[in-house]
């Protein structure tokens, strides 16, 4: 991060704002969640967050289609939210799509800390889409598996 | 201040990006206080109420009297006369049906609040630098994702604006539009009897524009749902931080932004349009833990980390648990192995200790009474039986073929 550029508004202090007043904020009794764009594992935590650091790893399901979108956060244009992600398409069978994330996570030492959950996402969002395949009734279902925390569409889609 | 302060490009109505660029405000490096922010949202949002009260006659507008002990009737005074429902009903108290509430609401209560003019200010400068964090705007619930720069400035040329068909199309063009639309999205009927009080449709809020010179743009933007217009010289905290929340959306046109460092001065600078101001002072000059936590000052007088933190252990008894008995005694773990095989094996072929000591005690019985029978001496048998069974026990101690001898 450039020395200096949110001198009072480094990611820590965006945190302390954003930690319990965020319009991505699902407080409910089974904990609390969050629906950011880029935080990998839906979790209100410091590090998974997806909004304050200039370094930032997404995965989400390609809409209306296969494969994966695998977004990084570039970090010369945290100011410019359009030019802010690199977005990736990942539309090639499992393997390749993981590996090519996890080559990116390590060989760029970027974000290594989230390279299990955004592999873990990946594959959860993966499943989804060949569980969609092969039970025949319309998109709908990708679209709402790729909208729960890869941890929990492991579980729950045991079929 | 070590604050750096880069160049923020204009951009032109067509979402262009013009050769311009202006230097950040030094307003944006501010300290992001939502708890100040919060506090005088709270105080100036009292200050649009109007009085109301109830009035002071209602209920009292009785001459009842209390009937008094001895009638078998609640001492509340009643109403006097007859001839009417009225008669006799309670009156007075907040407790009766027509009587006065209890506190009746005075025109004279405190319906506004001074706000010191420091304060003010602080909470104005928190939001807007807040308003210059693109993840603040985002967690606030704007769609800023298509927008080209935070802080968003265009040029002059918004200020001249006359049709709101014109506005729309700026709006669209610098990637605005999305937040636009999520306002309409947001229309619906307010609950409450609001409704009913010329405050039927509640929506959410969009993006300020903030001019510095109004020539048209309020008229062209003012119809647009969700857009709020502010001229830079009067901004307005309860639209810079909607519900107390710092991060609204906000569109500079290029001489507003400008504007920014004469009102609110730098730290080396006062301010000179207002009289007797400077930004405030941080608390840390450099708030980023992560680098702070990293940097040798701190880590040189840091003790190493314990990763591996020895913790309170359980004892086990090893006369119950074999493998911490093996770990003392590697032996006991062949020991144990051996009288398992032996009972094994004597569970089939009667060799066991307890199998042993079963059929000797059937041996004394059997012979017990083949004695008793024939009418012998009892207490020498027993001797002789007691002799017999210590020489058995102690060869039953080593190996099988002696003890089988001996029986």
């Amino acid at each position: 991060m450039a020395r200096g550029r949110f001198d009072q508004a480094s990611s820590h202090v965006q945190w302390m704002v954003i930690r319990n007043t965020s319009s991505f904020l699902r407080k409910r009794k089974l904990g609390t969640l969050t629906t950011e764009p880029n935080n990998l594992r839906n979790r209100n935590t410091f590090r998974s967050n997806g909004l304050i650091h200039p370094k930032v790893v997404g995965v989400e399901t390609v809409k209306d289609g296969k494969g994966v979108l695998f977004t990084t956060g570039c970090v010369k244009n945290i100011k410019k939210p359009a030019k802010r992600f690199r977005k990736v398409k990942l539309t090639k069978d499992s393997r390749r799509t993981l590996t090519s994330i996890r080559r990116t996570i390590r060989k760029q030492r970027y974000r290594k800390d989230l390279k299990m959950a955004a592999l873990r996402r990946a594959s959860a969002l993966l499943r989804g889409q060949r569980l969609a395949l092969t039970t025949t009734p319309p998109s709908t279902t990708t679209k709402t598996s790729s909208k729960r925390s890869g941890k929990n569409t492991t579980t729950t889609t045991s079929s | 201040m070590a604050a750096s302060r880069p160049l923020v490009s204009v951009y032109n109505e067509k979402g262009q990006s013009t050769g311009n660029s202006v230097v950040l405000p030094a307003v944006f490096r501010a300290p992001i206080r939502t708890d100040i922010v919060n506090f005088v949202h709270d105080q100036m949002r009292r200050n649009k109420r109007q009085a109301r009260a109830v009035s002071d006659k209602a209920g009292e507008q009785t001459s009842a009297e209390s009937w008094g002990t001895g009638r078998a009737v609640a001492r509340i005074p009643r109403v006097r006369g007859g001839g009417t429902h009225r008669s006799g009903q309670g009156a007075f108290g907040n407790m009766c049906r027509g009587g006065r509430m209890y506190a009746p609401l005075k025109v004279w209560r405190k319906w506004h609040r001074k706000i010191n003019l420091k304060q003010r200010r602080y909470a104005l400068v928190s939001a807007i630098a807040a308003s210059g964090v693109p993840s603040l705007v985002l967690a606030k619930g704007h769609s800023i994702e298509t927008v080209p720069e935070i802080p968003l400035v265009l040029s002059d040329k918004i200020q001249d604006l006359k049709k709101t068909k014109e506005a729309v199309g700026v709006l669209r063009k610098i990637g605005a539009w999305s937040d636009i639309l999520k306002v309409y999205a947001s229309k619906h009927t307010r609950a409450g009897k609001g409704k009913m009080r010329n405050r039927r449709t509640v929506m959410k809020r969009g993006p300020v524009i903030i001019y510095d010179k109004d020539n048209g743009v309020k008229k062209a933007f003012r119809n647009i749902p969700g857009v709020s217009l502010l001229s830079v010289e009067r901004l307005n905290l309860l639209r810079l931080a909607p519900g107390g929340h710092v991060g609204r959306f906000v569109i500079w046109t290029e001489s507003a932004f400008k504007k920014l460092d004469a009102l609110y001065g730098t730290w080396s600078k006062k301010s000179q349009l207002k009289v007797d101001f400077n930004l405030p002072q941080p608390i840390m000059t450099n708030s980023d833990l992560g680098r702070l936590l990293k940097a040798f000052e701190i880590q040189s007088v840091l003790r190493a980390p314990i990763k591996r933190q020895a913790r309170r252990k359980v004892k086990k008894n090893p006369l119950k648990n074999i493998s911490l008995m093996s770990r003392l005694n590697p032996y006991a773990a062949v020991q144990k192995r051996r009288t398992l095989l032996q009972q094994l094996k004597g569970r089939r072929t009667g060799t066991t200790a307890e199998s042993k000591i079963a059929a000797r005690k059937e041996r004394t019985h059997a012979s017990l009474k083949t004695k008793r029978l024939s009418g012998v001496n009892l207490v020498k048998k027993t001797k002789k039986q007691q002799i017999g069974a210590t020489t058995t026990t102690t060869t039953t101690a080593t190996k099988t073929t002696v003890s089988t001898k001996s029986s």
